[in-house]
């Protein structure tokens, strides 16, 4: 902390050079300061304590603010005095206010006081306890002569107080607490001081000399500072250094009062003190300001040394005001000093270490109190110096009360008015050296100066400064500078020899550092210094420079500053420019060609009249004319349907007709149109639809397939039952589902691949979502089958369902009693697990819900085929479409063999009629279900209506599938 | 054991005090900071500037004052900042105590808070590379200072010419208050420049172009690297993400001492009884923590002219109609922001309509116009960026369709030579029909009619 305080006076005092600094007394500023800061509590202070620190900080200062708050304070007073229960803390604080208050109160008070008071000093074991007792005796002996506070004991009570001080001088607060503090040692050295002067008789003399050994040990620990100044920290931090260096100054004033010997401190030590108090300037708060004030108080004033403060009312001294050399020597709270005199001794020239001696006494003026040099010496010429003085005491006697600090060194800036002389501008031929432009600059004056110059040439500014006493002037800032017009910025110090200052711009050697920039540059010429009085900044004008071009490898000119404001702004408005509307020809002209075009209709009918056409054929048989009348109105129906058409749009919905016919036409332009591109089935009718259900190759049946048939139909009757509005994707299925193959090796139930349903329906998303609703709405499965990573077997549920009893059936050899577990599987795995997989553990939850489950059971529904082990984790299920494996090895070889039977042919083509004749050698399915499964997958596509062609490109094969309707 | 219990109870003790502060934190509807840390070098700095510290606790800042080597220092706490703010009045501190460094305080920015930073002579390089990193750079050479020889506070006891009336504030309501700062403000200490390459840096205080930074007492040998206006005194740094830094040459500046002097200018007779410090520093403050210049913007609609929901789509050539609600957060309230340069784009990879809004005075800015006749995936952006405000970025999608198929025009004048000829031949295919079924034998006979009519239709 110490170092930091450092550091912070440091700061505060940047402006005074190294060896000397500026101290001044308390003055006016230091009285706005306190009212400001009184002003900010309101006036309303809180506690006695803080009154009496404003009161105290008031009187000090010499400001009057009792009257304002004598009364209600005064009641206060009085009521903690009256109290019996005050402790004696609160007794100090109110005694101490009314010291200064000097409120209306009788004897009495203070007699059951001080015998309280007395009576705590006895049974007094801490420092506080003893500073607040022997404070308050000693205040009620300031405020009444009547009282009888003398302490009997003052020998054992000094010794008592002397047992808590430390071996380093300072004390603790109690004797429990080992630590010590500066602030303690200060209320220490100011009790005792109190326990000395109520002492009934005489202290013990070696009492006292110890206590005197112990400040001066306390004197040793202060820390300083490099101005001069030092100060008392306290070691537990508990008080900032300025209460406990203002402590420790009211413990040794008050001591060295009561005592009436000196305490051997050298006035130096007083002196460091009072200027750390003296440096802090204006402490910010009321506390703070409460400390220094009353330690500059109580060092105004004491027995010790009192310190003598000098200082310049004015540190800056015109030469042409011919301002006078004051001094001023004032005790720190800014009273007048005893008769003294001050002496110049030295003046020290900044930047220089000679110093010329002077020993000169300067004039006391006893009306401004002011000691005045009349006349600087005559060595003296503008510039800054560090004066040393000296203050001499008239009178012996008062060498042991003031301290006076030694030598004060104090800058001093001498200024005054440097005359420029001389100025002149001029362009020079570099090879001569004879001038070819010559311009004098008027220093007060505006120059604007129109020079030109190459980089053959040079540019010299000249001028001569002399001070007042008609030396070389030599200013802390001679500055020449040349700005581009692009914002490029030189600058260059102008040097000296002598009087005069010269600078000789050489444009060939600068063109580098130019930048190759030629073009116009302005002129600017600052000189200045702190002591010179007629500093200025000039433009001179420009010169026109013109430089050779930049070779390619020089150096670019930084960037212009970009002025960051500028981004800040609203931007320019942007409207867009719609596109003019496309031309028409005129209306007229329309018109005309519509005329024109009905001419031949208008021709023809009246062709028609020139013919005498008639109807007098119209039969008139009543049946064939209600049929002619049919005919016609038919045709007239179609005529003005498309005039309808043509009217109205959107389309009614009602006549919607969508492409619904197509597909209840027969049977092989159903299969065409699914390949065709484009929403195959859109259905927006309300109508019933009529889903075929014929397979092409349906035959007077057997009762077998009868059956079947009926199996087949009742899915789609339930459906179309409940929802009269389809999806594109289940009338989908529900077709496909129709067309399944027959396979008489294999029972299996009809199942449909995922990509088939791409084949037939353009927008695979509302596939991929409609299957997603149908499997929730457990109207659908989807199993995932092993042939390849995207192949998706679609089931319907209830095809599943008799699936799972065709298994089972075929299981039936075996034990009875564990097919129930199929039935739990049908009833609670299914129905909640729509997933394609399952987990081991899932599986024996949702079972076990059912009834007690063995791992046998799941090893038979295994081994009927409704569960697949997945190959990457053992504990993970597929569910699977039983009976399907020999069907999966036909789709597999299927789609092979149908490849390379197309990559064969010549053009990787074929008709589609023929290829739908051929027969596969390894599949069980027909031909179109591998067509379907192969365009939805990516293996061929669909194109056309006339041939399939298969097209070997850099990704695969494709096929292109042109499906003809020979109808 | 004891120790430990202890070390819980005062765990458990500053907790309970931090709830509180929670509430009262800085939050977007709350944008003002409450909690700021204050590092000193010393503890006296805290009386010597208490002027603009009680500024600040009067206005509800809740101070923490701490000395910058303390070594409990830390700006969070479970990953929980524990300030809002950072005021570093320790221009010497070569390291901070505790967990505080410089990559702290560039994270404590980086969140998003507020520090001011003061130097002063001898600046410690910790402080130097903070105002670096922010964009300001202090004269390398340590000791530096402003010098000014024509514009000096003139004084009778400073004589070197490093206190500084300034003048030269930048002009900015929302930085500087409304009240005009008319005295100088006394500036000493050191210069900066700021860094071309940060454009988010601003002189709030720069110097007279007479000034340069030197050590006054020593000669010079080379010219000073930085001189003239392109000085910085005081800059200011608004991040992206709107945290706020102020940067000051000097620590005095927001003293006591320099806050209360009166202050005259070298060749101007006009006396100021104070000089624009007061003003400045604490009306910078507000700036600095957020009690002036935090815009937000809220509800942001658009919709087509006519309707008043907001469509999932708009169709070329539409007339939509957009609104906005700006507000200023005064310190205690959000009220209206009126301003007439909010604009809002409409923004597909360039804009194509950038359009200045209208507003009633209450916050509400609003425009209209027709979508281009382009189609894509347009945005309504505003891009807000004002000088002293935090910048407003607002975008919002929306796709832009063309005509479906349906809307365009029909019934074309034009094309009614066509309608024509279709209808005719239908109709005449009518008639044909009808008269070519039961014409009667006597016509039918006449091979000549038949001649004719297959002349005309076949």
């Amino acid at each position: 902390m110490a170092r930091n305080l450092g550091f912070l006076v440091l700061a505060l005092f940047v402006a005074s050079i190294c060896e000397a600094a500026v101290f001044t007394p308390i003055s006016d500023s230091h009285r706005s300061a306190a009212l400001e800061l009184f002003a900010a509590t309101d006036g309303s202070l809180q506690s006695l304590e803080e009154t009496y620190e404003a009161l105290r900080t008031f009187e000090v200062l010499g400001i009057d603010k009792k009257s304002e708050i004598k009364t209600s304070t005064c009641k206060t007073v009085d009521d903690t005095l009256w109290s019996a229960s005050s402790a004696p803390k609160d007794l100090f604080q109110a005694l101490r206010v009314n010291g200064i208050l000097k409120c209306d109160l009788n004897d009495e008070a203070f007699t059951g006081i001080a015998s309280r008071l007395k009576d705590s000093v006895r049974d007094a074991s801490t420092l506080l306890d003893f500073y607040y007792s022997i404070s308050s005796l000693m205040l009620i002996k300031g405020q009444t002569s009547e009282v009888d506070v003398k302490l009997e004991d003052a020998d054992g009570v000094f010794r008592a107080i002397k047992a808590l001080s430390q071996s380093d001088g300072r004390w603790r607060f109690s004797t429990n607490n080992p630590e010590s503090s500066t602030y303690a040692a200060g209320l220490a050295l100011e009790t005792l001081a109190g326990v000395i002067s109520l002492a009934s008789q005489e202290i013990d003399q070696s009492l006292i000399e110890s206590v005197k050994k112990d400040v001066l040990k306390l004197f040793d620990a202060t820390e300083k500072y490099d101005d001069g100044s030092c100060y008392f920290v306290d070691a537990q931090g508990s008080e900032g250094p300025i209460s406990a260096s203002s402590a420790v100054i009211r413990g040794i004033t008050s001591l060295a009062s009561s005592t009436s010997e000196s305490l051997n401190l050298s006035g130096d030590k007083i002196m460091c003190l009072a200027k750390f108090f003296l440096g802090i300037g204006i402490p910010g708060s009321f506390k703070d300001l409460y400390y220094q004030v009353d330690a500059l108080a109580c060092l105004d004033k004491n027995g010790v040394s009192v310190p003598l403060i000098l200082s310049l009312p004015a540190s800056v001294l015109s030469v042409t005001q011919k301002d006078q050399l004051k001094v001023r020597v004032n005790t720190v709270l800014g009273s007048p000093a005893p008769p003294l005199s001050v002496k110049l001794m030295q003046i020290f020239t900044s930047g220089s270490k000679d110093a010329s001696i002077i020993d000169q006494e300067l004039k006391f003026d006893p009306a401004t109190g002011l000691h005045v040099l009349e006349t600087l010496p005559e060595s003296i010429d503008i510039g800054s110096y560090t004066f040393s003085f000296e203050i001499l005491l008239r009178d012996p006697e008062h060498k042991k009360t003031y301290a006076t600090g030694g030598r004060t060194k104090l800058p001093v800036y001498v200024t005054g008015v440097v005359d420029v002389d001389q100025a002149e501008i001029i362009i020079l031929d570099s090879d001569l050296g004879s001038a070819e432009t010559k311009k004098k600059i008027n220093v007060n004056g505006e120059n604007s100066f129109a020079l030109s110059a190459n980089h053959l040439q040079k540019l010299r500014l000249t001028f001569q400064l002399t001070t007042p006493s008609g030396n070389a002037f030599k200013p802390h800032q001679a500055f020449l500078r040349l700005k581009h017009e692009s914002g490029v910025e030189h600058l260059f110090l102008v040097g000296n020899s002598g009087k005069k200052f010269e600078i000789i711009l050489d444009f060939l050697g600068l063109v580098e550092k130019f930048f190759y920039l030629s073009g116009r540059y302005d002129i600017q010429l600052t000189v200045g210094d702190s002591v010179m009085e007629n500093s200025f900044f000039q433009p001179l004008g420009h010169v026109e420079l013109d430089l050779p071009e930049a070779p390619e490898k020089a150096a670019r000119p930084p960037p212009p500053p970009v002025d960051p404001i500028s981004k800040y702004g609203p931007k320019a408005e942007i409207t867009h420019i719609f596109r003019s509307p496309e031309k028409r020809p005129p209306m007229e002209l329309s018109f005309t060609f519509l005329g024109l075009v009905l001419l031949p209709f208008l021709g023809f009918l009246i062709g028609l009249l020139v013919l005498r056409v008639n109807l007098k054929n119209f039969p008139s048989a009543a049946l064939p004319a209600v049929f002619a009348i049919a005919f016609h109105l038919g045709i007239g129906a179609v005529l003005s349907l498309y005039f309808v058409f043509w009217l109205k749009d959107p389309f009614p919905p009602c006549l919607h007709i969508g492409k619904v016919e197509i597909l209840l036409m027969n049977p092989s332009i159903k299969s065409s149109a699914i390949w065709r591109t484009g929403p195959v089935v859109s259905l927006y009718t309300r109508s019933d639809v009529i889903i075929p259900m014929e397979p092409s190759t349906s035959k007077p049946s057997t009762g077998r397939k009868r059956q079947r048939e009926q199996e087949v139909s009742s899915p789609e009757n339930h459906t179309a039952g409940d929802n009269l509005i389809f999806s594109d994707t289940s009338v989908a299925l529900q077709m496909m589902r129709s067309q399944f193959p027959r396979i008489d090796k294999v029972s299996i139930q009809p199942f449909i691949l995922r990509s088939q349903l791409y084949s037939s329906i353009k927008d695979r998303t509302q596939v991929d979502r409609e299957l997603e609703n149908l499997k929730r709405e457990m109207v659908i499965r989807i199993f995932k089958l092993s042939t390849g990573q995207d192949d998706h077997a679609i089931m319907f549920l209830d095809d599943y369902h008799s699936q799972i009893e065709r298994a089972v059936k075929r299981l039936n050899a075996k034990k009875q009693d564990d097919l129930v577990v199929f039935e739990w599987f049908k009833t609670h795995v299914l129905p909640s697990k729509p997933d394609p997989s399952i987990g081991h553990q899932e599986l024996h939850s949702l079972l076990s819900v059912a009834g007690k489950v063995k791992e046998e059971h799941i090893s038979l529904i295994i081994n009927a085929g409704l569960l697949t082990r997945q190959l990457i984790d053992p504990n993970m299920y597929w569910f699977a479409i039983p009976n399907i494996g020999s069907i999966l090895k036909g789709l597999t070889q299927g789609r092979k063999e149908l490849l390379s039977f197309l990559n064969r042919r010549k053009y990787k083509e074929m008709m589609l009629s023929l290829l739908e004749k051929k027969r596969l050698r390894f599949s069980l399915l027909d031909m179109r279900f591998h067509l379907r499964d192969l365009i939805g997958s990516g293996g061929m596509i669909g194109y056309g209506e006339f041939v399939a062609i298969i097209y070997k490109g850099n990704g695969g094969i494709w096929m292109v599938v042109n499906a003809k309707h020979s109808q | 054991m004891r120790n430990l219990v202890l070390l819980n109870l005062i765990g458990c003790i500053s907790f309970v005090a931090l709830l509180p502060w929670s509430t009262l934190s800085f939050s977007p509807e709350n944008p003002t900071d409450r909690r700021i840390l204050v590092l000193l070098d010393d503890v006296s700095l805290k009386s010597s500037h208490s002027i603009f510290f009680n500024a600040l606790q009067s206005r509800g800042f809740d101070l923490d004052f701490k000395l910058a080597d303390d070594p409990k220092l830390a700006l969070q706490r479970y990953g929980q900042y524990l300030y809002d703010g950072l005021i570093i009045f320790a221009p010497t501190a070569e390291r901070f105590g505790g967990s505080l460094d410089l990559a702290a305080v560039l994270n404590f920015v980086d969140s998003g808070h507020d520090v001011i930073v003061a130097a002063d002579a001898n600046a410690s390089d910790l402080i130097r590379s903070i105002a670096a990193e922010c964009g300001a750079d202090f004269d390398e050479d340590p000791s530096a200072m402003v010098v000014d020889h024509t514009s000096y506070a003139v004084s009778g006891t400073d004589g070197d010419h490093t206190l500084i009336a300034a003048d030269n504030l930048i002009k900015s309501e929302v930085l500087l208050g409304k009240e005009k700062i008319v005295a100088p403000v006394l500036f000493k200490g050191i210069a900066h420049s700021l860094n071309p390459e940060n454009n988010l840096v601003l002189k709030v205080l720069s110097a007279s172009a007479s000034a340069y930074s030197a050590n006054p007492n020593d000669k010079l040998s080379s010219p000073p690297s930085l001189t003239g206006s392109a000085i910085s005194l005081v800059s200011i740094l608004q991040a992206r993400n709107n945290a706020r830094v102020l940067i000051s040459g000097s620590l005095e500046l927001f003293s006591n001492r320099l806050l209360r002097a009166g202050v005259q200018k070298a060749g101007d007779f006009t006396k100021y009884e104070k000089s624009g410090n007061e003003q400045f520093v604490i009306e910078l403050g507000k700036w600095v923590f957020h009690e002036r210049g935090h815009l937000k913007a809220v509800n942001l609609t658009h919709h087509k002219a006519g309707e008043s929901s907001e469509p999932a789509m708009y169709r070329i050539n539409d007339d939509l109609e957009f609104s906005v609600e700006i507000y200023e957060w005064s310190g205690t309230s959000w009220e209206p922001y009126v301003a007439n340069d909010v604009q809002v784009q409409f923004y597909m990879m360039s804009p194509y309509v950038l359009k200045t809004l209208s507003n009633n005075e209450k916050g509400l800015y609003h425009t209209s116009f027709k979508v281009p006749d382009v189609y894509g995936v347009f945005q309504f952006k505003v891009e807000y960026q004002r000088l002293g405000y935090t910048t407003l970025s607002l975008s919002k999608q929306i796709p832009v369709r063309p005509f479906k198929h349906n809307e365009y025009e029909r019934f074309i004048t034009t094309a009614f030579p066509y309608y024509g000829a279709s209808f005719s031949a239908i109709l005449s295919l009518h008639h044909d029909n009808l008269m070519e079924t039961n014409q009667s034998e006597f016509f039918r006979n006449s091979t000549n009619a038949k001649l004719t009519l297959a002349g005309v239709y076949y």
